[in-house]
């Protein structure tokens, strides 16, 4: 085994910084307006073409697909000095979410006795209503920077078991929302900002991941606060956050070429968990109270376009 | 605590202008593929670890100018990989504008690094299965390198895409399916 790897990445590194500096000093190119490039443009777009062709000859096969604008647009090489990048968003970050330059790192992880925001409040008893201690001990150690989690309501967090010797914490918690501006997939603004959430904490996985969904007010009303993440075994490990008054959760399933499928979720303070099949997401989720009632079904119109689409063989579905 | 980024890679690539440490949780999910990929095609360890350090150094750069909308940061990558390689095979020599761009130091290769880079490239499975994930739609073939070869979850993959994680999954699904039917194949062919 050899550390190359690791000693590039270091270097990498170093330069980088040495560079961002080295830019954020200098006037020189900091901030250069992209379209001085546009003389180069033709040029550059003519090599990556003959990139293109020399690597198709050569049968390198690498670019299949990419079309020579994208390789123009990314795989040349830089042709113009622009240590910071003018094409960037601009991007605003609350203080209390900056890291990097002065900012080595988050502050400190804040475990709060506080209650969380009257928002979460009005719609889960789980916020509201605190619970025994055992969570923020079964939670300690857990990765707080994925979401970069600013605070824990430790006297709010639910343990709940989803069968096969799995189990999840749900917290409540301040973390560092990313908020997009703008259309199409480049934002022009992004703002980076404190905000509440449930997150799910898987507590029995290795390695120890807080889950990439995190279940804000608004998409606990959206019916699709549904946190999950891959087990070891290859199965799916499904958080299911829901406002008062819903004891059951039923996800419908329907795979294209297979039967269509459901899976119930209990619910009991306001999240369920369970394990099951990795392979689709739900086509609705379907509230029920505690006398049985339907509260309300949500359907995931993309996802049925997308398996009638499949069921009628056709091409192209996405 | 075990550090888990789960940023997606066009995220970290955003950031980098802000983070260095961001480019390096995007650097340690890629390095080795690109490395192996790179000593496979090259036959030449030295030269593989020389142009694995000037694509790096170009993607560091480039960085600000990913763009989602034209398609995954891996392709992305696969563009620069490519470009290096186009004017590896013509010059001979790896390029060294990104690194002299950054003041890079070289990174000296020594023995015991050279048997290690080269036995990535006989490397079974993954890297074995790259000649034909290159032949793969260029959808499917970013997902399933992205899943099968970066072990990144469906919904990151949604995220960064665009897409919905059926969506992504049915890809990612496809891919595979061709996958196993060309080494099926091949299998028949020896």
């Amino acid at each position: 085994m050899s550390d190359y790897l690791d000693r590039l990445q270091t270097e990498l590194l170093a330069a980088g910084r040495g560079y961002q500096e080295r830019g954020a000093t200098s006037s020189a190119g900091a901030g250069r307006p992209r379209r001085r490039l546009t003389g180069l443009v033709p040029v550059v777009v003519s090599l990556a073409v003959t990139v293109l062709v020399v690597a198709a000859a050569l049968g390198i096969g690498l670019i299949h697909g990419a079309s020579p604008s994208a390789t123009g647009q990314h795989g040349r090489g830089p042709v113009s000095p622009a240590p910071v990048n003018p094409t960037q968003p601009k991007v605003t970050v609350a203080p209390a979410c900056r890291t990097g330059g002065a900012h080595p790192g988050l502050p400190p992880l804040v475990m709060s006795d506080a209650a969380p925001s009257a928002q979460l409040r009005s719609i889960l008893a789980l916020a509201r209503e605190p619970a025994g201690g055992e969570g923020a001990a079964a939670i300690r150690g857990f990765d707080r920077s994925p979401l970069n989690v600013l605070t824990v309501f430790r006297r709010y967090i639910r343990i709940v078991a989803g069968g096969r010797g799995v189990r999840a914490a749900f917290v409540p918690v301040v973390f560092c929302q990313q908020i997009d501006s703008g259309s199409g997939f480049t934002p022009s603004r992004i703002r980076i900002t404190p905000a509440q959430a449930i997150i799910m904490v898987p507590l029995d996985l290795a390695p120890k991941v807080t889950a990439v969904t995190v279940s804000t007010a608004a998409l606990i009303r959206s019916g699709f606060a549904l946190p999950g993440l891959d087990t070891p075994d290859h199965q799916w490990m499904q958080g299911v956050v829901v406002p008062d008054g819903v004891t059951r959760v039923v996800m419908h399933f329907t795979p294209p070429f297979l039967h269509s499928y459901s899976a119930t979720v209990a619910i009991r303070d306001n999240v369920g968990l369970i394990v099951r099949r990795p392979d689709y997401t739900p086509t609705s989720v379907s509230w029920y109270a505690a006398d049985g009632h339907l509260i309300r079904t949500f359907v995931d119109r993309q996802a049925i376009r997308l398996e009638n689409c499949l069921k009628a063989h056709r091409k192209n579905c996405s | 605590v075990i550090t888990q980024d789960l940023r997606t890679d066009a995220e970290l690539l955003r950031a980098t202008a802000q983070d260095v440490e961001a480019f390096g949780v995007f650097y340690r999910r890629h390095s080795r593929w690109v490395l192996g990929f790179l000593v496979r095609r090259l036959g030449d360890a030295e030269l593989a670890a020389d142009v694995t350090s000037e694509v790096f150094a170009a993607a560091f750069l480039a960085s600000g100018r990913y763009d989602p909308g034209r398609g995954a940061a891996n392709s992305w990558l696969y563009g620069i990989v490519a470009n290096q390689l186009g004017s590896v095979l013509r010059r001979g020599a790896a390029e060294t504008r990104a690194r002299r761009r950054l003041a890079m130091e070289p990174v000296p290769v020594h023995p015991e690094d050279l048997a290690w880079i080269e036995s990535l490239a006989t490397a079974p499975d993954v890297l074995s299965a790259m000649d034909l994930l290159a032949e793969l739609p260029e959808d499917q073939r970013a997902l399933v390198t992205a899943r099968v070869v970066q072990e990144r979850p469906y919904d990151e993959l949604a995220g960064e895409e665009g897409l919905s994680e059926t969506v992504v999954r049915k890809r990612v699904s496809r891919g595979l399916a061709t996958l196993r039917n060309r080494l099926q194949e091949r299998g028949a062919d020896r």
